[in-house]
C-alpha cells in the first residue's frame, strides 16, 4: 500500500511540469503570431472599411430594371471618400497604435471571428435558398437576366406580343398547337406543330411570331432546356 | 393473373394521368385582328448589256397587282439600290426593310438578248432573312407577264399553301366587232385576243375543265344553237343544234358531260348531253322555265335558276333531277348561279332595283351582298376561289370587273371598247 502512494505523488509532478510547458508553448507561438500582425490587420481594415462603404444587396435583386426610387437611392448615397470609415478606431493600415498587445490581439480575434461566423452564415443562407427556391429567378439570389418566377407565364407574355405583330389568316377558325423547345441559353431549339387547322397563312403567322419572340426571351431558369405546348388563335375566334 | 391485372390497371392508370397532365399544359396564345403582310417588290436589276427599265417595272407591277387582289398581302414596287452581285451570290441586308416594316421581300434579276428574256425571282422572309422561293423563266421578251403571273402563283402556294390563279385568263364576250363576239383576255385585262368571229350573236360561253375547248350559243344559223370550239382552231362544231333554245351552256367538272336549256319539248328545260352533244337526258320536267345550269365541283349537283314559283328563283337538284331543293329564299328575280371551287358557297346575281351580285353558302344560309354600285351581273369564280369576275355598267358601259370573294377591291379588268360581258373564268394554266 505505502509504495502505491508513493508512485501516485510522482505522475503529479510529471504532469505539472507537463502543463507548464505546454502553456509556456502556448504562449510563445500566440507571441510569435502577434508578429505576423501587420499583414492580418491590412487586410482586416481593407475588409471592414468596405463593408461599411459597399450599399448592401438590394432586395429585390434579380429585377433587370430598377425603379426610380432605386436610382435615386444610388445617387443620393454617401461617396466614399478618404474618410469613408472614420467611425472605427481602427488605426491606419501599416501603423501601430499605442495600445498594448493584448487589447491588439483580442481584436483580431474578435474580426476573425466574425468573418468565420459572416461566412458561415452566407453558407447556410445560400444551401437553403437552393433547397427552397431551387435556384430559380424571383428569389433574391437571381442574376437579373432571367425571367420572372414562373418562365411559362413570362413566354407566353412575349409569345402574344410577337403573334400580336405577326398574326395573318385566310380561314375562319385557324389554330395551331405548337410545342416549343428552348435551349437553355434562350434559344428556340425545336418547333414542332402538333396539330393545325391547316391554314398555311396562319401557321406561317405563328413561325414568325415564334421567332420574333425568340429575339427578346431570356433563357429558362437554371439554364436548363424548357418545353411547352402552346395554342395559337386569333383572339375572339372560338375552336370548332 | 391478378397480378397481371393490377399491372394492367396501373399501366392505364399512368397513361390517363399523362394524357391529363399534357392536355393541361397547353397555353392559348391570342391576338386581335387579321393582318395584312407587308410585301415589297424590288424590279429585277438587268444582268446583261441590255438595260430596259420599263421592262422590270412592268414586271413588279404585274405582281404587285396580283398580289394585293389576293387579299392576302400589301403589295407595292419599291425601288432599291442595285447588288453588286448576281442575287444568288449577294447577301442581302434587310434591315432596311425590317426598319420599313415589311414582311417579305421580291427581288430578281433579268437578261434580254434580243427577244429572249430570262428572268429569275426571289422571295424572301425578312424577319427570318430567310429565302423562301426561288423561281426562273425562260422565254421570249412578250412573255414577261406571264412569267410574273407564274411567280405570283407560286407565291401563293408558298405562303398561303395554294398555287394563284393569276396566270390563268378570263373568256367574256365584246361588242368591239360591233356584235357580240367572244374573247379571252388576261385576268388583269392584258393580252387580248378575239376568239370567234362569225359575224352574228354569239353569247353564254363556257371553258372546258382542262381548259383547251369553249362552248358557246351562236345565232349563226338563225337558231341560238350550242356549239363548241377548240381554242387552238377556229372551227365551231355543232353540240345541239335542236329545235327551239339551246343555251347557257355547262361543262361538268371531269368534262364528260354538257348541262344546257333546251326548248325541244316546250318550255324550257334542263338536261345533260355527252360532250359530243348525244344522249340527252331530261333533268326537270316542269310548266315554268329553267336554266343557267352550274355543277358543283364534284359533280354530284347542279344549282339553276327557275321560276315554278313564279319569279326565277334558285334551286339545287342531284346530277341526275333527283333531290330538289330551293335555294333562296329572298323574294325572287335571282339569276346566274355560280358554283365556288371549294363547293361551299354559289354566288348569283339577285334584281332589287338594279341587279346586284350576292353570295350564299351551299346550304342556303349566309346569304350575303357584295356589289352596290351600279348594275352588276353574271358573277364568275376563278379556280382557286379567291376573286370573283362579273360584268358591270357602273360607269356607264358594261365592263368585266373582278373582286375577292368577300366584295372587296373591285376592279375594272377589260380594255376592250364596246361593251363587254358574260365573264368564264378559265383554269389555271398547267
Amino acid at each position: 500500500m505505502q509504495t502505491l502512494q508513493r508512485r501516485s505523488d510522482t505522475w503529479f509532478g510529471a504532469t505539472l511540469l507537463l502543463s507548464a510547458t505546454a502553456h509556456v508553448a502556448a504562449f510563445v507561438f500566440v507571441v510569435w503570431l502577434q508578429g505576423m500582425g501587420p499583414d492580418l490587420a491590412d487586410v482586416q481594415t481593407t475588409y471592414y472599411v468596405d463593408v461599411v462603404n459597399l450599399p448592401v444587396a438590394s432586395p429585390r435583386a434579380g429585377s433587370p430594371s430598377p425603379s426610380a426610387d432605386d436610382g435615386q437611392e444610388i445617387a443620393t448615397a454617401p461617396q466614399a471618400g478618404p474618410m469613408a470609415a472614420p467611425t472605427s478606431s481602427a488605426p491606419a493600415p501599416g501603423t501601430k497604435g499605442p495600445r498594448s498587445e493584448a487589447q491588439t490581439f483580442q481584436e483580431r480575434m474578435a474580426k476573425l471571428a466574425t468573418k468565420a461566423e459572416e461566412q458561415r452564415q452566407s453558407a447556410a443562407l445560400e444551401s437553403l435558398r437552393q433547397k427552397v427556391a431551387g435556384g430559380r429567378p424571383g428569389m433574391p439570389g437571381a442574376s437579373g437576366t432571367q425571367a420572372g418566377s414562373d418562365y411559362t407565364a413570362y413566354l407566353h407574355s412575349r409569345l402574344k406580343d410577337a403573334f400580336r405583330e405577326t398574326i395573318s389568316y385566310q380561314s375562319k377558325s385557324p389554330f395551331a398547337v405548337v410545342r416549343l423547345t428552348i435551349a437553355g441559353d434562350g434559344r428556340i431549339l425545336r418547333t414542332r406543330i402538333e396539330r393545325s387547322s391547316g391554314d398555311k397563312m396562319f401557321e406561317n403567322a405563328v413561325q414568325r411570331a415564334i421567332a420574333l419572340a425568340e429575339q427578346r426571351i431570356v433563357p429558362p431558369p437554371g439554364r436548363t432546356t424548357y418545353e411547352g405546348a402552346f395554342v395559337f388563335k386569333p383572339q375572339g375566334v372560338t375552336q370548332r | 393473373m391478378k397480378r397481371l391485372t393490377r399491372l394492367l390497371f396501373g399501366l392505364v392508370l399512368v397513361c390517363c394521368l399523362a394524357s391529363l397532365a399534357s392536355s393541361a399544359t397547353y397555353i392559348e396564345v391570342t391576338a386581335p385582328g387579321n393582318r395584312l403582310l407587308k410585301l415589297a417588290i424590288v424590279p429585277p436589276q438587268p444582268l446583261g448589256a441590255t438595260v430596259s427599265p420599263e421592262l422590270a417595272n412592268e414586271m413588279a407591277d404585274t405582281q404587285s397587282f396580283d398580289l394585293t387582289m389576293s387579299g392576302l398581302f400589301t403589295a407595292e414596287r419599291h425601288d432599291a439600290a442595285p447588288l453588286q452581285m448576281r442575287l444568288g451570290l449577294s447577301m442581302i441586308d434587310f434591315v432596311p426593310w425590317l426598319s420599313a416594316g415589311y414582311d417579305l421581300l421580291i427581288r430578281g434579276e433579268y437578261e434580254l438578248r434580243g427577244e429572249e428574256l430570262t428572268v429569275e425571282f426571289r422571295l424572301f422572309d425578312v424577319l427570318n432573312k430567310k429565302q423562301l422561293l426561288v423561281k426562273r423563266y425562260l422565254g421570249s421578251r412578250k412573255d414577261l407577264r406571264r412569267f410574273s403571273h407564274a411567280f405570283s402563283d407560286e407565291v401563293l402556294a408558298t405562303l398561303a399553301g395554294e398555287k394563284g390563279a393569276f396566270s390563268s385568263r378570263i373568256i367574256f364576250v365584246s361588242t368591239q366587232p360591233g356584235n357580240k363576239e367572244i374573247f379571252a383576255m388576261d385576268w388583269d385585262g392584258h393580252h387580248l385576243q378575239q376568239i370567234t368571229n362569225s359575224g352574228t350573236i354569239t353569247i353564254s360561253p363556257d371553258i372546258s375543265p382542262d381548259g383547251r375547248e369553249i362552248i358557246f350559243t351562236s345565232y349563226k344559223r338563225g337558231n341560238p344553237d350550242l356549239f363548241k370550239r377548240a381554242l387552238s382552231s377556229s372551227v365551231d362544231v355543232p353540240i345541239s343544234t335542236r329545235p327551239g333554245v339551246n343555251i347557257t351552256g355547262a361543262w361538268s367538272p371531269d368534262g364528260t358531260k354538257i348541262a344546257l336549256a333546251m326548248s325541244k319539248d316546250g318550255n324550257t328545260e334542263l338536261y345533260t348531253v355527252n360532250r359530243d352533244g348525244s344522249s340527252p337526258v331530261r333533268l326537270t320536267v316542269t310548266n315554268s322555265a329553267n336554266l343557267s345550269p352550274s355543277w358543283s365541283p364534284d359533280g354530284s349537283k347542279l344549282a339553276f335558276v327557275s321560276d315554278r314559283l313564279g319569279k326565277p328563283h334558285l334551286f339545287v337538284m342531284d346530277a341526275n333531277g333527283g333531290n330538289l331543293r330551293r335555294l333562296t329564299t329572298n323574294g325572287g328575280n335571282n339569276f346566274n348561279p355560280a358554283w365556288s371551287p371549294k363547293g361551299d358557297k354559289i354566288a348569283y346575281t339577285h334584281q332589287a332595283g338594279g341587279f346586284q351580285i350576292f353570295v350564299i353558302n351551299a346550304d342556303g344560309t349566309g346569304d350575303t351582298q357584295l356589289t352596290t354600285a351600279g348594275s352588276n351581273e353574271r358573277p364568275r369564280w376563278s379556280p382557286d376561289g379567291r376573286l370573283i369576275a362579273f360584268s358591270s355598267k357602273r360607269n356607264g358601259s358594261e365592263d368585266i370587273y373582278v373582286m375577292r370573294a368577300d366584295g372587296s377591291g373591285q376592279t375594272k379588268v377589260s380594255r376592250s371598247r364596246g361593251k363587254n360581258l358574260h365573264p368564264v373564268w378559265s383554269p389555271r394554266r398547267p
